[in-house]
């Protein structure tokens, strides 16, 4: 295996991977909980009946229905956001530890992460946010609000 | 015969068909007196007594106000943010994890060690699966969910003004023979307890019993065969009879509901639920179905790298190597 020390632009890549793409990709994953989250402002009307109604048998299948969304939220969109998140965080330690190891490249980084949160360096896709957005939590109040995809 | 097709519009003219079947009534029996329902032989025959008020007709005929919750509007809104939740994670997240692939993938240029390759593995190259998999196994299936919910409710308010159109006819067809008010009926087959419902529940292909990556899973449509009542009747002798008999219809209606949404719990809680808990326990394990859903966890503390041993398969390499600790492995 080769642990040879990376050029100078292979530090920028990983550097800007992790500082970047990673974070905005969890920012997506931060916009879809808060969509699957958006759903428990409207819950509680859709499934509540009046008079003798409908009873246990609708009972039961917004339970479930629930207990599968809150998987979703909770086990699958929250932890898929912290894992990049984390994996992001370790990609900039990365290139920023293997860039120590010369003056020159630690300046380099420095000066990208500057035209980064500028502009991306020239591509906007690779500009950081400012922050991300995190799926939210069981008890968080309920809402009908939600981002919608331009 | 005209048809009401909402609740608003059919109270009134329940309301009216009752009063003018009890003005029928009343001057069939003035026409004929001791003649009468009830005051003849004839047992079946129901006297025109106290309860034959407006107000009692009305008392029935609120019983349909129970038909107006819930609207479909919060249904749909629910549905609505769960498209926007797929929309989102469709929305090109993958692909820009994609190209990363192109770099740091096993044989990627940009970085090369045993951390590299690990990312390259187990986080680039399934990620588009896990993406899809998310989506699959719980957006999709939600979705579906809240799509046959809300087939039961239009189901269930076609079956109450059906009821109630149906009342009105027997109402209008009350016959006053010879001053006696012979029983009328009406059966109504309940759209509830027709065929076509369906959920979606989560099938596993059989390739999911050897392969460790991009195992196929799929969702797929599970008929709803419970039921309880597939048709109701309407019918009596006096108004408020016949109205009482439209209550216990619409009883009916909402047993049959109770039964269709039970079934589908059942079909959800069988085919959905336990099924993604096993997914993802198996998937958090790395035990030999996986099916990947869930990206490696990083650990809560410490140097950051791919895995904190919790997850599958993923050594913790993922760092250089001024972070290779001993007690990690």
């Amino acid at each position: 295996m080769n642990d040879a020390q990376p050029m100078l632009a292979d530090l920028e890549a990983i550097y800007t991977a992790g500082k970047a793409t990673l974070p905005n990709v969890a920012q997506v994953f931060g916009s879809a909980g808060q969509c699957v989250h958006a759903t428990s402002g409207s819950e509680s009307a859709a499934f509540t009946f009046t008079g003798a109604g409908a009873g246990a048998g609708v009972k039961h299948l917004h339970a479930q229905w629930a207990a599968l969304r809150d998987t979703l939220r909770d086990r699958i969109l929250a932890p898929t956001q912290q894992s990049l998140l984390t994996s992001g965080q370790a990609l900039v330690q990365v290139a920023g530890d293997y860039a120590q190891q010369d003056g020159d490249n630690a300046k380099a980084i420095k000066d990208l992460d500057t035209r980064l949160a500028v502009n991306g360096d020239g591509v906007p896709a690779n500009k950081p946010p400012t922050s991300v957005t995190t799926v939210p939590k069981h008890d968080d109040p309920a809402t009908r609000e939600y981002p919608k995809f331009n | 015969m005209a048809w009401y097709g909402s609740i608003d519009t059919v109270k009134p003219a329940l309301l009216r068909a009752a009063t003018e079947a009890r003005e029928r009534m009343l001057q069939s029996e003035n026409a004929a007196p001791g003649q009468g329902p009830g005051q003849g032989p004839d047992k079946k025959q129901t006297p025109i007594g106290p309860v034959e008020t407006d107000a009692n007709f009305q008392k029935y005929i609120d019983r349909l106000d129970d038909f107006t919750k819930p609207d479909l509007g919060p249904v749909l809104a629910m549905r609505d943010a769960l498209g926007q939740a797929d929309i989102w994670l469709a929305s090109g997240a993958a692909a820009e994890i994609t190209k990363l692939a192109a770099d740091f993938g096993k044989g990627g240029g940009k970085w090369s060690s045993a951390a590299a390759e690990n990312f390259g593995t187990y986080i680039l190259a399934p990620f588009g699966t896990i993406v899809q998999n998310q989506r699959t196994i719980t957006i999709k299936v939600l979705q579906d969910a809240l799509d046959t919910y809300a087939d039961m409710l239009k189901r269930r308010k076609t079956d109450a003004l059906t009821i109630a159109n149906k009342t009105i006819e027997v109402l209008d067809s009350l016959n006053i023979v010879n001053a006696k008010c012979l029983f009328c009926a009406s059966v109504v087959a309940l759209a509830l307890a027709g065929g076509g419902l369906t959920i979606s529940g989560i099938f596993i292909g059989a390739a999911a019993t050897t392969a460790e990556i991009g195992v196929a899973i799929s969702s797929a449509s599970v008929a709803i065969t419970s039921s309880v009542i597939s048709n109701v009747s309407i019918g009596g002798a006096t108004p408020s009879s016949v109205l009482s008999s439209m209550t216990q219809a619409l009883d009916g209606v909402e047993k049959e509901m109770d039964a269709k949404a039970c079934g589908a719990g059942n079909v959800l809680q069988e085919r959905a639920t336990k099924k993604v808990d096993q997914i993802l326990q198996a998937d958090a394990k790395g035990q030999g179905t996986r099916i990947p859903v869930l990206v490696p966890r990083e650990p809560d503390t410490g140097a950051p790298r791919v895995t904190d041993g919790n997850g599958h398969a993923v050594k913790p390499k993922f760092t250089p190597p001024t972070y290779d600790n001993p007690t990690d492995n």
